[in-house]
């Protein structure tokens, strides 16, 4: 299979042109640095490898060597590559451009949104271009699809072509034998310590490459304008949302709607959710004619995926809004804002993007802090960026909000939402302040010039943000679908089987029953106590009755070591066995007893040290293992799980102890 | 840089930072001879924004006031 690399600078539409490609659905965005390591896909006998977006070959970033390496193994085997160039951003592109022609790669040049180009009235001659360059160019939208039927006639009767050669004397100078496989390591040597002299070749180079692009532009392109239309209207809006009074006040409206719409519009269906799980499980119980597999699928799997399912409203609601802001170009702007007041705490506008990926799952927020060029900040973003709050912990907040907070009226803004933006903010502010301990502690060199690319303000691609909030959501489906499809059944059986024989549990229920303050003591709930999943929590018990849990809480907490998800579904599936009643999760928890005390058991203390906890514990295994990855050492994993795992139990015990 | 007001053009006559952060620059176009207009650069922000070969750029104060340029006025 023939290998076609797509390759740009950042935020030229690369990714959107492999999923036209490919028909896959890689992540796309109106910001740089989207794309942060290699993804392949194929079309036709063609093997397309989407790159991370680059400004030169003079790399800063590890995302950008990921693409330096990939371009010149395709230089050196002649793979044709597709050159993606942002047509407002000709200029820059070009130079880019250059530099990858004078590697002598097979190339053809694509200049996207060429619908923006039209609005801007800029007209680009492209046969001279063509002519030019000695390439094919071909105008194109890569989000309508626009120009691909060009495109694909130069791959399928290979129009590759080298280019005509820019300044290639420029590369001789700096290696000896000219270009050649141990050619990237000379220029990363030379890359890593700058002096006068290399960096007068650098430039001179791109003095160079700069004015044989202007005389190639001055040819070819007729701009109406010196300042486009869209940049003149980006302007306007920036002026409003970057002002530094207003632009603050609207980032937390912003903010402030995204989280109560999550609460207000996914009430309905969540309650259908719900009230449908309950009655699947009744019927499972009374249509099912054998009684243990009536009572696992009922009690055990249905009981564990509603606690989980239910939460999905709530996931696309998210993910929809953030996706909104992500492709208009907004969360630049956020960038842009939070720049100084991030400085203080070792981060950067950019770390803004990851740490908002983290609201989705740390896993891609870990990775895409390959975009950070400084080192410190980047282990300070890898090691605190857990801490904010995850999908994952969505449905234990929710749930447990609910309990704390029974539902009140409809009014858009309820109480509810505030608590779980409040919520979010713990996360923002220990992460803020675990990067800041990071920063101080660690010994790493600090990069010395920070910059921040603004993209233009565009419409949402409608198809690309439904898609991103679905992809999402199928994600944390199907993830924590399989570990709680198999925990559950486990939950099933050490709860349902007890090394005890049923006389010593009747017994101890005689016992229960004399002494209990209700009354309302249930056997199945003795039977529970001293199952196999009772022994376990009991195991546990002495280490967090300091914060108000018992054995059963002690049970999910344990489960949801593997994934903080399963803690729900743990919950649903403990408090379901044994009892008779078909009832809505939340209802089941809202009402469960402690039988020692006679108080409700999930009472206010113990749901606010709860949430507590799950703030702070890294309750994650592949976070561990990426990490572990991201930060190449075990070291830094290990630190940071016990270090979650002891602020965790710090502040669900002063939770506990003051509410 | 920061001498410049919003909407006015420079022309950059010498970059007071090190290499390394030179050599970043040039890789955005930003070296000595190029043309930028700036937008903006708010008074409690700390960053400076700007426009060079259609991309528009921020950075931080601190490394604007290390970028030397003369005002470019259109006839």
């Amino acid at each position: 299979m023939n290998s076609i690399g797509l390759v740009g600078k950042p935020n030229s539409g690369k990714s959107s042109l492999f999923n036209l490609l490919t028909g896959l659905h890689q992540k796309v965005g109106n910001y740089s640095g989207v794309t942060v390591e290699k993804k392949e896909g194929s079309f036709k006998n063609y093997q397309i490898t989407d790159l991370p977006g680059l400004n030169s070959l003079w790399i800063d970033t590890q995302d950008e060597q990921i693409s330096q390496t990939a371009i010149l193994q395709h230089a050196n085997n002649q793979q044709p590559l597709i050159f993606v160039v942002n047509g407002n951003q000709l200029n820059g592109g070009l130079i880019l451009f250059s530099e990858i022609a004078d590697l002598q790669a097979p190339l053809c040049l694509v200049i996207n949104y060429k619908d923006e180009l039209e609005k801007n009235e800029t007209v680009i001659d492209t046969v001279t271009l063509s002519n030019q360059l000695n390439c094919e160019v071909i105008l194109m939208n890569s989000v309508t699809g626009e120009g691909l039927d060009a495109l694909v006639n130069v791959m399928e009767n290979n129009k590759f072509k080298t280019p005509n050669s820019f300044c290639r004397s420029q590369y001789d100078t700096l290696s000896d034998e000219g270009i050649n496989n141990d050619y990237i390591n000379r220029l990363n040597n030379l890359n890593k310590n700058i002096d006068e002299t290399v960096f007068t070749k650098i430039n001179e180079d791109f003095a160079q490459r700069q004015l044989l692009v202007n005389n190639i532009i001055t040819r070819t392109v007729k701009e109406k304008t010196v300042d486009s239309k869209l940049m003149l209207k980006t302007k306007k809006w920036d002026k409003v949302l970057l002002h530094p009074i207003w632009g603050v006040f609207i980032f937390l409206a912003v903010m402030l709607l995204v989280f109560q719409s999550v609460f207000t519009f996914a009430s309905i269906p969540m309650d259908w959710i719900d009230a449908g799980f309950a009655s699947l499980s009744d019927w499972s119980s009374n249509n099912i004619g054998i009684p243990w597999l009536a009572d696992l699928i009922s009690n055990g799997i249905l009981a564990g995926f509603s606690g989980v399912l239910i939460f999905i409203p709530q996931i696309v609601i998210l993910f929809f809004l953030l996706g909104v802001l992500e492709h208009t170009g907004y969360l630049s702007r956020i960038s842009h804002l939070s720049d100084r007041f991030l400085q203080k705490f070792g981060l950067s506008g950019k770390s803004v993007i990851p740490l908002m990926s983290s609201w989705a799952c740390a896993i891609p927020a870990i990775m895409s802090a390959r975009m950070i060029e400084d080192p410190k900040e980047r282990m300070a973003l890898i090691l605190a960026s857990p801490l904010m709050t995850c999908s994952a912990r969505l449905p234990v907040y929710t749930i447990l909000i609910a309990i704390l907070i029974p539902q009140e009226g409809t009014r858009f803004f309820d109480i509810r939402g505030l608590l779980l933006l409040e919520l979010y903010m713990i996360g923002v502010i220990a992460t803020l302040i675990v990067s800041w301990f990071i920063h101080k502690r660690i010994q790493l060199k600090s990069e010395s010039l920070w910059t921040l690319e603004m993209p233009l303000y565009r419409m949402p691609n409608w198809r690309n943000v439904f898609y991103n909030a679905y992809s999402k959501t199928k994600s944390f489906v199907v993830e924590a679908g399989k570990i709680i499809f198999i925990i559950s059944i486990l939950l099933w059986v050490l709860a349902s089987f007890s090394p005890k024989s049923d006389a010593f549990i009747d017994k101890k229920f005689e016992e229960y029953s004399s002494i209990s303050k209700t009354g309302k003591i249930e056997r199945e709930s003795i039977a529970l106590e001293y199952s196999y999943a009772g022994y376990m929590g009991k195991f546990i018990e002495p280490a967090i009755i300091p914060l108000g849990y018992d054995w059963k809480i002690g049970i999910a907490l344990i489960t949801s070591f593997a994934a903080r998800e399963v803690f729900v579904g743990t919950l649903a599936t403990i408090y379901s066995v044994g009892s008779e009643e078909e009832k809505p999760v939340i209802n089941k928890l809202r009402t469960e007893v402690n039988m020692q005390t006679g108080e409700l058991r999930f009472n206010r203390s113990t749901s606010i040290s709860l949430l507590l906890f799950y703030a702070f514990a890294l309750q994650c295994m592949s976070t561990v293992a990426i990490v572990k990855k991201e930060s190449a050492s075990w070291k830094y994993a290990a630190l940071q799980f016990f270090g979650f795992l002891a602020l965790a139990y710090f502040f669900a015990l002063i939770g506990y102890r003051l509410f | 840089m920061l001498k410049l007001k919003d909407g006015e053009k420079g022309i950059i006559t010498s970059i007071r930072l090190d290499y390394n952060a030179q050599k970043k620059l040039l890789t955005y176009g930003i070296g000595k001879g190029s043309l930028i207009l700036k937008h903006y650069s708010p008074e409690f922000s700390g960053l400076c924004n700007f426009s060079i070969n259609g991309r528009s750029v921020s950075l931080r104060k601190s490394d604007a006031a290390l970028i030397d340029l003369v005002k470019f006025v259109e006839e």
